[in-house]
């Protein structure tokens, strides 16, 4: 059997599992190793930061980024082909939605990296970004350290969870200097089947050894005290992604064992939405872009992403659309994107379940599902899949009133609106808790350096404490995405 | 079970119910529609004692997060819903009419039962903590009952006295609810269940140990080997699983069936020679009436199931639906109401469990016998994330 090694300079055990007919060998965090591991990649991250500029630093991200942006280039080929063995999720998926983020990175124009965050704190309203708007909502949301020096971040724990290829790797940038301050890193993988963290950084090896240098990565079970306890100890600043539970868990472990005010970011569940306005319903041109970019919305990763589409809420006669979209939904999954076989048990037991009501679109293999919600509700979807929820919208003040009774779960919202109101969706979801609002088919794409993650820049968050949060929109016109 | 439904009767009333959920349910009458029948169709599969292929509602579809309530359950008629423990954190309602509830009551009372036995112990939380948690699951302007209170009912109706040992503590309860605080619970201490057994033993009389896996289980710790000696006065019947260390919003350590079982045989003294007459489990779940006892079978070291005559059991293909002869496969259980007019679409379903057969009748494929249940694979999904629904500290807000 062919096997492949990834391996961290600071971790030394390793684990071998088989998947996808591939045995993966993993570095393996072991209790007794953690605090020399903390102690060297330290003291190694201070003395890199110490010669390297942050200008330097993002020359060689862009580098190492372009590596993966290029999705007919040798290495991201590869890439895609171990993640769809490995994982399951469709080539399109990982190649247009995850290794997708990419592409708008390395051609954004270094000098606006960072500039819009702080413009929308000074600013009462949406300012322009390179995309759409970025905009602040909040009293007193300036920076708690406007001046000086800025926080030290100390060491930066992740807990990542997932297997979306691009965004469980690019996290690592959080801990990259902005203006200085870079910090050491120590990155869990969320599973031993999530290769591309491990990809990312072996080709960060090669094209940016000093970076590499500042970072740990590897494998422990989550919720292994012996070694989470030392990490959150250690660590100034936590980001755990994951189940609220977790996320609850992790934060009052760090508070109860970490530094005195460390920051923990807490990335939680969320239930993505989607509001389509009237003349996107009607006209039947319109319709057909929108139906285009909201399947490829709902199906990018099996529906299990956190920006995931649940609730549709659409404006004028939503059943009919309903129809259309499960229709599109089934021609995408057996043409271009099929369904995770390992999630194809969930597809079975959906389509038992849901055979007898009429109010339910199943497609005929179960590979996706379309319910007809009579009335505007906030609606929790049960399982993680290709299945969401259609509903009548009176407006968008109505969707976004609807979707503000759960802003905890909120954070993409797609919206198809005329360019009159697409200000107007910044704000009234923004306000409602989301923080990235996309245009159909972009729900998967964000972009870090002018978006936020669930409401916040972690990166000047850690360094510049601000309260409030950011919502951004990532177009300006709707040619922007119709052309 | 001793109740005799001769074969003519029981495709009556498999009959008069398939007929009124076609006339009563959508749902129904799609799903058949689905697979190509008609309500003909479905009478002459009745007239052939073909059970197996009426279509089956998977039970699932009654959790409260498919958002089929109304679709399921006819909410036309006086009637209260069956809810499930909860187990994964999205409880089933199934509404059920006062006579079926009068039935399925009066069933899990036969089957706590054992002859000439008139006292029991239920592992259980008391009737009043039953009853407040039940009036908090409340849908839509109906009242609920939580199954399991069904089930103590049923014992308590069938046993001269029954002793739960989980109730709430009164004095704690009222301090707490002035600080407003939830309402506090107090277990049976292990002298206090050691002065039962030691009762019935000194004067001679049966006595059953009931209820639940996980609540019985911590007692068993307390006890050495050897410390009671009921010999052939001691019974012991289990019900609502919890073998895999959950129940409701009860946890507790994974059991081993058979080491559980020798445990309790050692630590109460029962006679292990008729171990398999005096020990049983109950397998059954809020979507269907039927009731199935189950006599603990030392040569397969697991409880073997044996469907009385209110009920068709088949065991069969996860992918197909089609009746297994052998092996492995989901439970599917056609069991009519008492009634002939059930208030929801339970008359033939399918459960997400999995069990082995051992013996299926030739003539018609129907399982006579069957072991080893458990979760199918992937049954129980994360769901939403409101935790369980139904917590015994919640009952100070009921």
């Amino acid at each position: 059997m062919h096997e492949i090694v990834f391996s961290d300079p600071y971790v030394k055990a390793a684990k071998t599992e088989t998947a996808g007919g591939v045995a993966l060998r993993f570095p393996l965090f072991e209790a007794a190793a953690v605090p020399d591991i903390i102690r060297r990649v330290r003291r190694r991250a201070a003395e890199v930061f110490a010669e390297l500029t942050p200008a330097d630093i993002q020359a060689s991200m862009d580098r190492l980024d372009a590596v993966f942006a290029d999705p007919e280039g040798g290495e991201a080929r590869a890439a895609a082909d171990l993640i769809h063995r490995v994982d399951g999720f469709s080539r399109h998926d990982i190649v247009r939605y995850g290794l997708g983020i990419f592409g708008p990175l390395v051609a954004y124009d270094r000098g606006l990296v960072g500039r819009f965050p702080a413009e929308a704190l000074r600013a009462r309203g949406p300012v322009e970004t390179a995309f759409g708007y970025l905009r602040a909502f909040g009293a007193g949301r300036f920076p708690v350290r406007r001046l000086g020096r800025p926080r030290d971040p100390g060491l930066v724990s992740h807990f990542v969870s997932g297997n979306v290829a691009g965004y469980t790797a690019i996290l690592t940038r959080i801990g990259l200097p902005l203006e200085a301050g870079g910090a050491a890193q120590l990155i869990k993988l969320p599973s031993t089947s999530a290769v591309f963290p491990m990809i990312y950084l072996s080709k960060m090896a090669a094209l940016a050894p000093e970076i590499r240098a500042t970072m740990a990565c590897g494998y422990w079970r989550g919720g292994e005290v012996a070694v989470e306890d030392v990490v959150l100890a250690a660590s100034e600043t936590v980001n755990v992604l994951g189940a609220d539970a977790t996320v609850r868990d992790i934060e009052s472990r760090s508070k109860r064992l970490g530094p005195r005010r460390a920051v923990v970011l807490g990335h939680g569940h969320k239930v993505g939405a989607a509001y389509i306005a009237r003349p996107f319903v009607a006209s039947p041109a319109l319709s057909e872009r929108v139906l285009e970019g909201l399947v490829r919305d709902i199906s990018a990763f099996d529906g299990c992403a956190c920006y995931s589409p649940k609730n549709i809420y659409v404006q004028g006669d939503h059943r009919a659309f309903a129809e259309r979209l499960a229709e599109a939904l089934a021609r995408f999954a057996a043409s271009v994107s099929p369904v995770n076989p390992a999630l194809e048990r969930i597809g079975r037991s959906l389509k038992r379940i849901y055979l007898g009501s009429p109010d339910v679109l199943a497609a005929p293999d179960g590979s996706s599902f379309v319910r007809v919600g009579h009335r505007s509700v906030f609606w929790f979807p049960d399982e993680a899949y290709r299945y969401v929820q259609v509903m009548p919208a009176e407006g968008l003040e109505a969707a976004a009133a609807t979707l503000g009774t759960a802003r905890r779960l909120l954070q993409t919202v797609v919206v198809a609106v005329p360019d009159a109101e697409i200000l107007r969706a910044l704000e009234l979801f923004g306000r409602a808790g989301a923080g990235n609002i996309h245009y159909p088919g972009s729900a998967p794409l964000l972009n870090v350096y002018e978006e936020p993650h669930d409401g916040d820049f972690d990166h000047l968050k850690i360094r510049r404490p601000y309260r409030g949060r950011f919502a951004a929109i990532n177009f300006k016109r709707n040619s922007d995405w119709l052309r | 079970m001793n109740v005799t439904l001769p074969e003519p009767a029981f495709e009556d009333l498999v009959r008069a119910s398939v007929e009124h959920q076609w006339g009563r349910f959508g749902y129904y009458k799609h799903l058949c529609a689905a697979r190509g029948l008609a309500l003909a169709d479905l009478k002459a599969v009745i007239a052939d004692r073909a059970y197996h292929r009426l279509p089956a509602v998977a039970a699932p579809a009654f959790k409260l997060s498919k958002g089929l309530v109304d679709e399921l359950n006819d909410l036309a008629g006086p009637g209260v819903f069956q809810v499930s423990s909860s187990t994964s954190g999205d409880p089933s309602y199934v509404y059920t009419s006062p006579e079926e509830l009068a039935d399925v009551t009066s069933r899990y009372g036969r089957a706590f039962g054992f002859p000439g036995v008139s006292v029991g112990v239920a592992f259980a939380p008391s009737i009043r903590i039953l009853r407040a948690l039940s009036k908090k699951a409340a849908l839509k302007g109906r009242r609920a009952a939580l199954r399991m209170l069904l089930g103590l009912e049923g014992s308590v109706a069938r046993y001269d006295r029954t002793i739960v040992t989980v109730d709430v503590d009164l004095p704690r309860t009222l301090l707490n609810r002035a600080l407003g605080r939830p309402a506090a619970i107090r277990k049976m201490p292990a002298a206090g269940l050691a002065s039962i057994v030691r009762d019935a033993e000194s004067r001679g009389y049966g006595l059953s140990l009931g209820g639940l896996t996980l609540l019985l289980r911590p007692y068993l710790d307390e006890f050495r080997e050897g410390e009671f000696s009921l010999g052939d006065k001691g019974f012991v019947a289990f019900s609502g699983g919890g073998y895999s260390g959950a129940k409701g919003s009860i946890r507790g350590e994974r059991i081993d069936k058979p080491a559980f079982v020798a445990r309790i045989a050692a630590v109460f003294g029962l006679d292990v020679r008729t171990l398999s007459a005096r020990v049983k489990d109950i397998y059954s779940f809020t979507e269907t009436p039927a009731m199935i006892e189950g006599l603990w079978e030392p040569g397969l070291d697991d409880f073997l199931f044996r469907p009385g005559p209110d009920c068709r059991v088949y065991v069969v293909d996860p992918e197909t639906e089609a009746p297994l002869r052998s092996g492995r496969g989901l439970i599917k259980v056609i069991a009519p109401c008492a009634s002939g007019r059930p208030a929801a679409a339970v008359t033939s379903v399918l459960q997400f469990d999995e069990a082995e057969i051992v013996s299926v009748r030739a003539d018609d494929g129907r399982v006579e016998a069957f072991t080893r249940v458990a979760r199918a694979a992937g049954a129980d999904a994360p769901g939403a994330e409101a935790g369980c629904a139904f917590k015994a500290a919640e009952i100070a807000h009921a």
